[in-house]
């Protein structure tokens, strides 16, 4: 074991490890991991040929060392990133040049930026030694991390999840048309889905594929906003009820009660509805009504925890309430807020689009996929695949948030299922 | 048990109020009122100015709020604008309709998630298990009111096999008991089924889990020893105690179905409380929107208490204590 | 006098009738010949619920349309909305100074619960018409009537304080209600009365059911005293989701879908087993610049904006030809209608030098004119429940942005549009009017207006104003012609609205029914003639 290896980080990197979870539980858990291990023992390429190999096509040395996972993610992320910026090199050039548009620039930025990281990732992994397989961490994310590893369905979700980011990034290059460009709206509307426009064009002519892709980011960006702000403020709600109890957890707790017993679609019905809607209102309202999950799960694990010895020993150290909440309670309660966090984006898509649908969400000529489904309804005889397609996106992406928040509940602690 | 559920009741009293007064106070924020569905150049604004009078809208907001709680705590829950009728009678029509579509929706997704999620557990890790576990996540993931549309355009539209909306064909009236039941089965098949399908699969999911945790158990293994069938192991000894947790998500799908009501029903024009509210909540129809905000607010502290109930009567194990 | 309304009336009546019509593909079906049976029943599909059947307090067009056929006016507007035809009165007279009419009653009508109809009626619903205390939504049509006088139980007289051409629309608008069911109910409390639930009229058909948010049924009343109806009764389905409105006409299990919408139509129509009905109707859609923003104070940027709009491909894109490019504040149903209007063209490259002449040019190069530093850009708001609107604004929004107009789109809840827009705190809106059947410029148009909820975009123009004035008591409708025509083309020259287009309504009917005639008026013209063969009925 080396150096590097033997520094064991506490959960959340803090050199305190909570009693509450037991290094026994994890090492011995991953039954394939030690044979594996030493099967490729002895088997790599000395460093150099490692390195070298690395740097001209990332992942091989991670193959030729046996570790087939790694390498070949790493071997077709690497195919995939040189396949577009080949496809894409124009565009490339293009966005690159003095005086083109932030979102084109933003797109070739990242582009290369993942061409990098994939070189880099796999330069830096040939350099550390790839003939010795790393020692296990028995802290909490290494764990939940193997655990995740080994739910092929989670994983599938986890790539699949990667490349639509890679589209929402790359969507100025894979778009073909631009997304509120009409052009005859009587002859080119209703087209059905052909080489041309491979998902169709809308009721203005437009190409439903190229509303997919910008409409992906802002179903993507109001999901993450609003759930940032719930997240945020669930978090905070429950600390505090969960960290000082007494009063302020009586007040917070009952808010929560009172809160919860809304219909939450009916009241976010009447706040849009009455207010008028718009890309702002819609997220903060989202985030304002979707807090009180978080909350109650963040004070659970708050009150657990600051009865824990590592708590009541930072007490007594004389550390400030905010500095105990903040550095050492909040990280060991982060596991199940991820979960919750990821569950909750895949919701909010799913209540935008509802909103969307009852003429609430966004507004035109802005495409969400919520707003899409909303208005290819009326076509939805005559032209089914403009409601369709949105409507797949949305529960693809849907499906892959639900798995990776599923598989990280699995994994992180399986205590919190059901 | 029953100082339980007494004591929660009793906590809920404070509760409902809150979400009534809270209710109020966003309607009467937003702009404009009850009567500005009429503007119209054929309409004198004389009239809008009567409607607000016959409405008492002109008076102080805290006096309307005073006056609305006051006959709220009474039980008259005021008068609809927008139809013309006591608010009580709305509902008294509405409701059953909602209650009705939702519990058949409940036995729908209870039914079909606890055997698929039996057969799953089962067929561990075969490919029908793996293909239920991706369909599940599938269903769950889909936006109820597209799965609405999507079921509307097969059934009703292109394969004509299933009537696309209401509650009743024309000519009801004259059917006989068993032509009337079939023609009630299959207005609800559709709305029933967008409504539930996305619990049923979260329904599986627990099945599954339930089972397979109770599988490995003591008790099955001795079943099994003793040489009873797998069916009979499966059905009589592990499933009953499986459905101890998934018992107890009955009560808290009721207001999920409740909320997803709002959508399923404007769609399949089923005449229940989600097109109800939706519909007052955009004709500014004050009394209608907070009675049946109220009305929701109460299914889910009553689906909470049941789902709490079902818990200790299900699981010998959990007590509420008087403390 | 009369004969002089008469007259205009048929041209009105043959203009009307050359631009609608039915769309019918091959022969009538077998059993049209022979004399009109009874029998069978007619499911109306709509998608707007019933609000109560007072036909004093009602508000949706639903609710209208069933209640039309329960209670009848004294007389009925013709299709020119400009003569009448008998009602609940034979016949009716003015008296020597024009300023009464008197009605005489047919004799023997009764109400659905047999009591006779008597004059005392009329009376008796005038005045709750007129009481401040019912909210009646036409109560200023009933301005001018001083007084109704029962002069025997068969003959009411109409008393009105001024001679103007709209006495006899006036008289007729309040339908008769039944005093002895009615008499002695709080005016504030009526539409709680158990009557707007159960209402006992006198027309073609009698209220039989109301299931809130689901059907209304009426049955052919026996007794009616023009004979009675051939339907055996009519049934409104409330169906609130198109989707499923167009699935169930497509299935049969509705016979008449009203006012469908236009992106339903090609799909209606390739269904061989319906017939559509499309004639121009009460609805037409604008835009409306506010004229107190300093944007739109300026005439050369409002007719710029109008001439870069592409109207007809609007018409034809989304009411798929079914609509005329509208050019000013008169639809051609009325009578006062010029066709000669001469309009805007649409015309991008001259909207764009017109712009630039009122000093609007893109000087930074961004696509984007702009004059002293302030780009020209304005938020267009419109209600998002109605998908035509939204629709509008997105189209307009792209079409506006190739001459250099950068338009942001906001769908808005119908009520806070509505505030917005009463409330002057918009810059341009797409909207819609439903006109009345009377010729009117006063309210949307007059300076008077401006302070009253109507004139939203302050337009004022004092020719205008004194045309209006004018033609608004000329009686002799050949007199006031001129006058409309000049205040129509003014109007249409200061583009206060862009005017866009006047829709036409279509109405989907099942084939099996016969003697059908649709009309601007509406699609219940004469419903009670309505009758289908006796191999077809299906009730």
């Amino acid at each position: 074991m080396t150096a590097h290896d033997a520094a064991l980080p506490g959960p959340a990197g803090r050199g305190l490890l909570p009693p509450d979870e037991p290094p026994a539980d994890a090492a011995p858990e991953d039954p394939g991991a030690a044979p594996a291990a030493a099967r490729s023992r002895g088997r790599g390429l000395a460093r150099g040929p490692a390195v070298a190999v690395s740097a001209l096509l990332p992942g091989s040395a991670h193959l030729l060392a046996g570790r087939v996972a790694a390498g070949l993610g790493l071997l077709l992320t690497w195919g995939l990133g040189l396949g577009l910026l080949t496809w894409l090199r124009p565009d490339v050039r293009a966005a690159l040049r003095a005086g083109a548009d932030l979102d084109a620039r933003i797109a070739a930025g990242s582009l290369l930026l993942l061409l990098g990281l994939v070189w880099t990732t796999a330069v830096a992994g040939a350099w550390r030694g790839l003939g010795r397989r790393r020692a296990l961490g028995v802290g909490l994310w290494s764990v939940a991390g193997r655990r995740f590893r080994r739910n092929r369905l989670a994983m599938a979700g986890l790539v699949v999840m990667s490349l639509i980011y890679l589209a929402t990034l790359l969507t100025p290059f894979l778009a073909p048309y631009d997304p509120d460009a009409q052009e005859d709206i009587v002859r080119t509307r209703y087209l059905e889905p052909s080489g041309e426009h491979p998902m169709g064009t809308d009721k203005f002519g437009r190409d439903v594929f190229s509303r997919v892709l910008y409409g992906a980011r802002i179903s993507l960006t109001i999901g993450f906003i609003a759930v940032a702000i719930a997240v945020t403020l669930g978090t905070l709600v429950g600390a505090v009820a969960g960290y000082f109890g007494g009063m302020a957890d009586g007040v917070l707790m009952r808010l929560v009660d009172l809160l919860l017993a809304f219909p939450r679609l009916v009241l976010l019905l009447a706040v849009i509805a009455l207010f008028e809607p718009s890309i702002f209102l819609i997220v903060t309202v989202l985030g304002l009504t979707g807090w009180m999950e978080t909350s109650r799960i963040v004070r659970g694990q708050f009150l657990s925890l600051r009865e824990q010895e590592f708590v009541l020993a930072t007490r007594a150290l004389g550390f400030s309430d905010s500095r105990i909440i903040l550095r050492h309670v909040l990280p060991n309660a982060m596991a199940p807020i991820l979960v919750v966090a990821t569950l909750g984006i895949g919701n909010t898509i799913l209540l935008e689009a509802s909103l969307s649908f009852l003429g609430l969400g966004v507004q035109p000529p802005t495409a969400s996929w919520g707003s899409m489904v909303a208005n290819g309804r009326d076509a939805l005889i005559n032209a089914w695949w403009i409601a369709t397609f949105p409507g797949l996106a949305i529960v693809l992406t849907v499906v892959c948030f639900n798995l990776l928040g599923d598989a990280a509940r699995d994994a992180l602690d399986p205590r919190l299922r059901g | 048990m029953t100082v339980f559920i007494v004591r929660r009741l009793l906590l809920a009293v404070p509760l409902l109020l809150g979400v009534a007064t809270l209710i109020f106070a966003i309607l009467h924020l937003a702009p404009g009122d009850p009567t500005s569905i009429y503007f119209s150049p054929d309409v004198d604004p004389r009239v809008l100015e009567q409607m607000r009078r016959n409405f008492g809208l002109d008076r102080p907001l805290h006096e309307q709020y005073l006056r609305w709680l006051g006959a709220f705590v009474r039980g008259d829950f005021g008068y609809s604008f927008g139809q013309h009728r006591p608010v009580i009678d709305v509902l008294r029509d509405a409701v059953p309709n909602t209650l009705v579509l939702s519990a058949v929706s409940l036995v729908i997704l209870f039914a079909v998630g606890v055997l698929v999620g039996t057969v799953q557990a089962v067929r561990q890790y075969s490919p029908a298990d793996h293909a239920a576990t991706i369909l599940s996540f599938f269903f769950y993931s889909m936006p109820s009111f597209w799965f609405a549309l999507m079921l509307m355009l097969v059934f009703a539209y292109k394969l004509q096999v299933l009537p696309a909306s209401g509650m009743t064909s024309v000519g009801y009236e004259s059917l006989g008991p068993l032509e009337r039941l079939l023609d009630r089965v299959e207005h609800l098949a559709m709305p029933a089924t967008a409504l539930g399908i996305g619990a049923a699969a979260g329904v599986a999911r627990y099945a599954r889990g339930g089972l397979l945790e109770v599988i490995r158990q003591d008790y099955v293994r001795t079943a099994r020893a003793k040489g009873l069938p797998e069916r009979t192991v499966v059905f009589k000894h592990a499933l009953r105690n499986a459905l101890i947790p998934v018992v107890t998500l009955l009560g808290l799908y009721l207001p999920f179905l409740l909320g997803g009501a709002v959508l399923v029903e404007t769609i399949f024009a089923w005449p229940g409380m989600g097109r109800v509210i939706v519909t007052a909540i955009f004709q500014r129809d004050y009394p209608l929107v907070m009675a049946s905000t109220f009305l929701f607010a109460v299914f889910v502290v009553l689906g909470n208490l049941l789902a709490d109930v079902l818990y200790a009567v299900v699981d010998p194990r959990i007590r509420y204590e008087r403390s | 006098m009369r004969a002089a309304f008469r007259a205009v009336g048929l041209a009105a009546l043959l203009g009307a009738a050359a631009c609608g019509g039915r769309d019918e593909r091959g022969a009538p079906a077998e059993g049209d010949a022979g004399p009109p049976v009874d029998g069978d029943k007619l499911v109306v599909g709509t998608p707007a619920d019933v609000d109560g059947l007072n036909p004093l307090i009602l508000t949706t067009v639903t609710a209208q349309d069933v209640a039309d056929q329960v209670f009848w006016p004294l007389a009925q507007a013709n299709p020119d909305f400009l003569t009448f035809r008998p009602g609940l009165a034979d016949e009716w007279a003015f008296g020597d100074d024009s300023l009464s009419i008197t009605f005489r009653l047919h004799p023997g009508v009764t109400w659905h619960d047999g009591r006779p109809l008597t004059a005392e009626d009329v009376v008796f619903a005038v005045g709750l018409c007129k009481d401040q205390r019912v909210p009646y939504s036409a109560v200023r049509w009933l301005d001018r009537i001083r007084d109704v006088v029962a002069v025997d139980s068969l003959t009411v007289r109409f008393d009105f304080t001024e001679r103007y051409p709209y006495q006899l629309m006036d008289a007729v608008v309040c339908r008769p209600l039944p005093r002895h069911l009615l008499e002695g109910v709080d005016p504030a409390r009526l539409a709680e009365h158990p009557f707007s639930r159960n209402p006992v009229g006198n027309g073609p058909f009698r209220f039989v059911s109301w299931v809130p948010q689901q059907s209304v049924e009426l049955a052919a009343y026996e007794n009616f005293f023009r004979g009675r109806p051939h339907l055996d009764g009519v049934i409104w389905r409330i169906i609130p989701d198109w989707t499923s409105l167009v699935t169930q006409i497509a299935n049969g299990d509705v016979d008449l879908v009203v006012a469908v919408l236009p992106n339903y139509v090609p799909e209606l129509e390739a269904d061989r087993d319906l017939v559509l009905h499309a004639f121009p109707g009460r609805r037409y859609t604008y835009i409306a610049w506010n004229l107190d923003d300093p944007l739109f104070a300026d005439r050369r940027v409002r007719r710029a904006l109008t001439m870069a709009i592409d109207r007809q491909g609007l018409v034809d894109a989304l009411l798929y030809g079914r609509g005329d490019v509208l050019q000013g504040p008169f639809l051609k149903i009325l009578w006062a209608y010029d066709p000669g209007l001469r309009g805007l063209p649409h015309d991008p490259a001259a909207a764009g030098r017109l712009l630039d002449e009122a000093g609007w040019r893109d000087t930074d190069g961004d696509g984007i004119r702009d004059r002293d530093g302030r780009p020209l850009r304005f938020e267009l708001v419109t209600n998002a429940d109605n998908t035509m609107r939204m629709d509008i604004a997105v189209a307009v929004q792209s079409q506006l942005r190739e001459i250099g107009v950068d338009v942001r789109p906001r769908g808005l809840e119908f009520v806070s549009f509505q505030e917005r827009l009463t409330g002057k705190n918009f810059q341009a809106a797409v909207a819609g009017w439903n006109v009345q059947i009377k010729v009117d410029l006063a309210t949307l148009w007059h300076t008077d207006a401006i302070d009253d909820q109507f004139n939203f975009i302050s337009y004022s123009n004092p020719a205008v104003d004194s045309l209006i004035d004018s033609a608004a008591v000329t009686l002799d409708p050949d007199a006031a012609r001129p006058l409309w025509s000049r205040a129509q083309q003014i109007i249409a020259d200061d583009a206060g609205y862009t005017f866009l287009f006047h829709q036409y309504d279509v109405h989907a009917l099942d084939r099996r029914f016969r003697g059908v005639e649709m009309n601007p008026y509406g699609w219940q013209y004469n419903l009670q003639e309505w009758w289908v063969p006796a191999e077809l009925q299906r009730f």
